[in-house]
């Protein structure tokens, strides 16, 4: 019996190959862009699951002034641990502000290189997470005061395949240069949110003393600090207790009156999916995305399966007949259910095996859209999954065929008279709007997000975002050298103006602090966020200066004076035009302090779109402790020659110190990378959605002429026209359309504004964008539906009239 | 005596009105029986046939098939009666066009349980028997008309049925064709298989050893 339905299921197929081409290349492609985004939606479930007991581990958090912060300060780890004894371990991870990279050196081999992710970490680090070591004992490696922890990649750069334990290297950064002993090597095979490549001891004897020397509970809120409870203890209990611990350590060292703040407690295994607040060590990831993806994942597939209802629906006057034989010879229904039903199993795995091989060619191009590194079986469970989907498919894809074909009455079906029933035309048309309500809807949100995209590179932001090249200066040969440096860069005529800085637009601002106006209480403060800078900070990066003057060449005549944006005037009470000259306050250790505003400039966006313009300023650095060089490139410049022209001067000044670049509106941009992503993952699914609905819909629509070749044979014999044949027949399938652009509107609308809330600044969604999407879909139907029916209409009537 | 009807109407309802597609017929069958069915176009011949192959349903009366009440009986129970021992021949054959003859033949057997050496018996004989042992793995479409029925005639004998039904089983062939159907028939009514053919053919009626003529649904 088995071997007869295989027979049956596979002659079919041959028969009619362009039917089972759609059928099977649909629903691979379906199956397809499921296991892609599984794949994706696997990856970022998995982060910091692996630790041991992750469910008792949490990271210390606070809320002040309405945002969250990721960090709290040094003493908080060790103070918690001793006043409450359901703590088990506490470890404390600081990220160097403002310090993307640190130098490492192997003095031996005379090998050196900068590494990102480099963090200072307590002893107890490694007892709270779990890291697979290599090489050492997790237990103890940063137990003495200079040691360090690398990953197999930076080992083997270093070291190449040896075991490098006990080995020193030596580490600059901008403030020391400092030897390390390595005391353990990790594998990075496990995600977490810590992406750390480097860990260096706390204590050590470049910032040991001043970590040292952090006994202030409220400033400098820079450690991220996680804890492990013991067995059995809740962490919503502990958390209630946290009200009275800032009350008796924290809120005696605030120094800003009426500044409130809050600790709690997030769990290690949903930071990465669901935390997204300030000072996060690296970008995070996004509850948001998965949704977004797993709703793509469903609708391709749903969309694949409905082509193969439709089709094989479509197609039951073919295999009517042989219900009815096998109905008369026998057969129960339940047994056609099950062949049937079997048939569908059989074309899923059939579009199974074709799905992996996309997989496999479609992976590469699909990791660089996400920027990740997946591989198809890096989860073996990954299987279950896969077979999953494909008896999900088959199930879903034949379940109503089944149950529509067996259930034809044998003697109506040999008569040869079956013809397709009211209601199944209509659940047929009912999925066909469907199908296009799901691509239009994608089109839609496609376009949308292109128009936020594109108006997010071109919107003007205030300030020279383009030709600024930024050098980092992240060790203590370069930072010494910036006069050097800026009077040799300045004779080289490609480059218009140069300057240093703490930071520049487009990265998080590390500086922050209340001010207050004079006349005004220190309640009447205004949060400011700024920046530190070198001369012709101003000039270099373009922001406009309104009233007043930019800083001096000598450093010390301008210390106490501070630049602000037209915001940050109006909020602290002063006019702009006059507000040079007037003084800000702010309070420190109990003692009031104060600058004086020389000069005002125009609001711009100093942070993504996603944020608005906040209070701004710039102060006068009276070091040479600058982060980063930006210097200002004339207009047409040839770049490759400019860059290299700077490589050679940065070389001959800092021969010690490798030279790296960046472009500041790339990395500007780079805020914006989630975002691309997504909109790269939904242009292409689109297309994919828009393909297989439309093979459906070729389908359907060669069926439709087929069953109606005798009517257009009759209509052309008494006089019809071939266009006037091919509009009546492009009617019926533009009213689905249409009706699908309808319901597609208000919920492309709805996910659009949706996403678009992600924007402080972002597009109008004009009706323009339904109109020409209305315009794509139709004309997508038009060419799909009007070349089978053309075909139809031109065909001699005589045949499909002697057919019967 | 193999069935017997008793006053058996069927109708359909049409603008609120009852149209008799079968009137108060009453007929009984005897083992061994050969019928012709015979009538215009439109007289209820088919109709009626069906209703005796319990394919379709009646409205009034009683029909009895070797002393089951079918008109009491469940969609299930009458499905294994017919299936047990009635076989059926079409005008246009009604072979799967994707099977061939040998898997044809074989697919009753599928639905009754059989085993798989007694199921290429049971074909082995039949192919022999119809002398289309040649033609076992051709497709339906690459035989002639006449040797189409002989194999929905194979088909129908198969599964040992005591009634065969036939309906206009040479109404799509030749002449020729005809009479070696109409010889098979005749052969397998000697073997004691009752048969039931429906007929516009005065000739193939003489083939039979009682005729039933309809007119508008009635016997008359």
């Amino acid at each position: 019996m088995f071997k007869n339905y295989i027979i049956i299921t596979w002659r079919n197929l041959l028969k009619n190959k362009l039917f089972s081409f759609i059928n099977i290349f649909g629903l691979s492609m379906g199956l397809a862009t499921c296991l892609l985004l599984t794949l994706y939606i696997m990856d970022e479930m998995r982060y910091d699951k692996h630790h041991v007991n992750s469910d008792r581990i949490y990271r210390v958090a606070m809320e002040a002034l309405d945002d969250q912060i990721a960090t709290v300060s040094a003493p908080m780890g060790q103070g918690l641990k001793d006043n409450y004894p359901e703590i088990e371990e506490a470890a404390r991870m600081l990220k160097f502000p403002n310090i993307d990279k640190f130098l490492l050196k192997n003095n031996n081999e005379n090998k050196q290189f900068y590494v990102n992710h480099t963090y200072y970490a307590d002893s107890t680090f490694f007892k709270i997470l779990t890291y697979d070591f290599t090489y050492g004992d997790s237990q103890t490696a940063l137990s003495q005061p200079n040691t360090i922890v690398l990953s197999e990649e930076v080992s083997k750069k270093l070291f190449g395949d040896i075991n490098p334990i006990n080995k020193v290297i030596e580490i600059e950064i901008p403030y020391a240069k400092n030897k390390y002993t390595v005391k353990g090597v990790f594998k990075n095979k496990y995600r977490s949110h810590i992406n750390g490549n480097v860990f260096l001891s706390m204590k050590n004897s470049d910032m040991g003393q001043w970590i040292d020397q952090q006994k202030n509970w409220s400033t400098n809120n820079l450690f991220h600090t996680y804890i492990k409870l013991k067995q059995g203890s809740n962490a919503a209990q502990l958390e209630a207790k946290f009200p009275e611990f800032v009350e008796k350590f924290i809120a005696p060292d605030i120094s800003t009156p009426g500044l409130e703040k809050k600790l709690f407690l997030q769990p290690l295994e949903s930071i990465y999916l669901t935390s997204d607040i300030q000072w996060e060590i690296s970008k995070n990831g996004s509850m948001t995305y998965i949704y977004i993806f797993s709703a793509i994942a469903l609708f391709l597939l749903l969309i694949a399966c409905i082509n193969f209802m439709n089709l094989s629906t479509a197609r039951s006057e073919k295999r009517a007949k042989e219900v009815g034989m096998r109905k008369v010879l026998g057969a129960k229904r339940e047994m056609l259910i099950i062949q049937f039903l079997g048939e569908s199993m059989v074309l899923c795995m059939l579009s199974l095996a074709i799905a992996i091989a996309l997989v496999f060619i479609l992976l590469p191009t699909f990791n660089t859209f996400v920027d990740k590194d997946l591989t198809l079986l890096e989860y073996p469970n990954i299987i279950f999954w896969i077979l999953g989907f494909a008896l999900l498919t088959g199930l879903l894809s034949g379940l109503y065929p089944a149950f529509y074909l067996s259930s034809f009455a044998p003697i109506t079906t040999l008569k040869g008279k079956l013809m397709n029933t009211f209601s199944a035309t209509v659940v047929r048309k009912g999925l066909v709007v469907f199908q296009f309500t799901v691509s239009a809807a994608l089109i839609l949100v496609a376009g949308m997000i292109w128009q936020q995209m594109e108006f997010l590179q071109n919107k003007d932001l205030g300030f020279k975002k383009e030709q600024q090249i930024v050098l980092p200066l992240r060790s203590a040969e370069v930072e010494g050298k910036y006069e050097t440096l800026k009077t040799e860069l300045l004779k080289n005529p490609n480059i218009v103006s140069a300057t240093a800085g703490d930071t520049y637009p487009g990265f998080e601002m590390l500086s922050d602090n209340s001010f207050y106006a004079e006349d005004k209480t220190p309640e009447e403060h205004v949060w400011t966020h700024f920046a530190r800078s070198q001369e012709d900070y101003i000039k270099t990066l373009g922001y406009t200066l309104l009233y007043g003057r930019t800083f001096s060449k000598n450093k010390h005549k301008d210390s106490l004076g501070i630049i602000l944006n037209e915001m940050a005037v109006k909020n602290l009470g002063y006019a702009p035009e006059k507000a040079v000259g007037r003084k800000i306050y702010y309070e420190w250790d109990k003692e009031k302090f104060h600058l004086e505003i020389i000069g005002v400039i125009k609001d711009f966006n100093y942070k993504s779109l996603h944020e608005p313009i906040t209070p701004y300023g710039v102060l006068r650095l009276n070091n040479n402790q600058a982060n980063y060089f930006i210097a200002n490139i004339r207009d047409g410049a040839d770049y490759q020659k400019t860059i290299a022209d700077i490589k050679t001067i940065w070389q001959k000044i800092n021969p010690e110190s490798p030279f790296e670049y960046s472009f500041l509106d790339q990395d500007f941009d780079s805020n914006y990378i989630a975002e691309k992503q997504t909109s790269k993952v939904v242009f292409s699914f689109m297309f994919v959605a828009i393909f297989i609905a439309c093979i459906g819909l070729f389908g359907l629509a060669s069926f439709s002429t087929e069953q109606r070749k005798k009517e257009v044979g009759i209509r052309r014999v008494l006089g019809a026209s071939v266009l006037g044949i091919t509009s009546m027949h492009i009617k019926d399938f533009l009213k689905l359309v249409l009706l699908a652009m309808v319901l597609a509107s208000p919920l492309a609308y709805y996910l659009g504004y949706k996403w678009l809330e992600n924007f402080a600044y972002k597009i109008e969604i004009s009706w323009w964008l339904f109109a020409s999407s209305a315009g794509v879909a139709i004309f997508i139907a038009c060419i799909t539906v009007g070349s089978q029916v053309i075909k139809a209409a031109l065909a001699n009537p005589v045949n499909s009239l002697r057919t019967e | 005596m193999l069935l017997k009807l008793n006053n058996l109407s069927k109708w359909v309802q049409s603008g609120g009105q009852k149209v008799f597609l079968l009137k108060d017929i009453s007929f009984w069958v005897n083992e061994g029986d050969f019928i012709s069915i015979m009538g215009p176009s439109g007289s209820g011949k088919s109709t009626l046939l069906n209703v005796i192959g319990m394919l379709d349903d009646f409205n009034e009366g009683e029909y009895a098939f070797l002393d089951e009440r079918v008109h009491n009986l469940k969609e299930k129970h009458r499905a294994n009666l017919y299936k047990q021992y009635i076989g059926f021949v079409f005008q246009s054959y009604h072979l799967i066009d994707e099977l061939t003859v040998k898997e044809n033949l074989e697919m009753p057997l599928l639905y009754k349980k059989h085993g798989s050496s007694e199921r290429k018996a049971l074909v082995a004989d039949m192919l022999d028997r119809f002398n289309i042992v040649g033609k076992k793995d051709l497709f339906p479409a690459q035989l002639s008309g006449g040797q189409q029925q002989l194999v929905g005639i194979a088909r129908a004998l198969i599964a040992n049925p005591k009634l065969i039904l036939a309906d206009e089983p040479t109404g799509n062939l030749n002449s020729k064709q005809g009479e070696e159907i109409m010889d098979i028939f005749t052969q397998l009514n000697k073997e004691g298989v009752t048969i039931i053919q429906v007929t516009h053919s005065e000739k193939n009626m003489t083939y039979g050893s009682r005729v039933i003529n309809l007119l508008d649904g009635s016997i008359v």
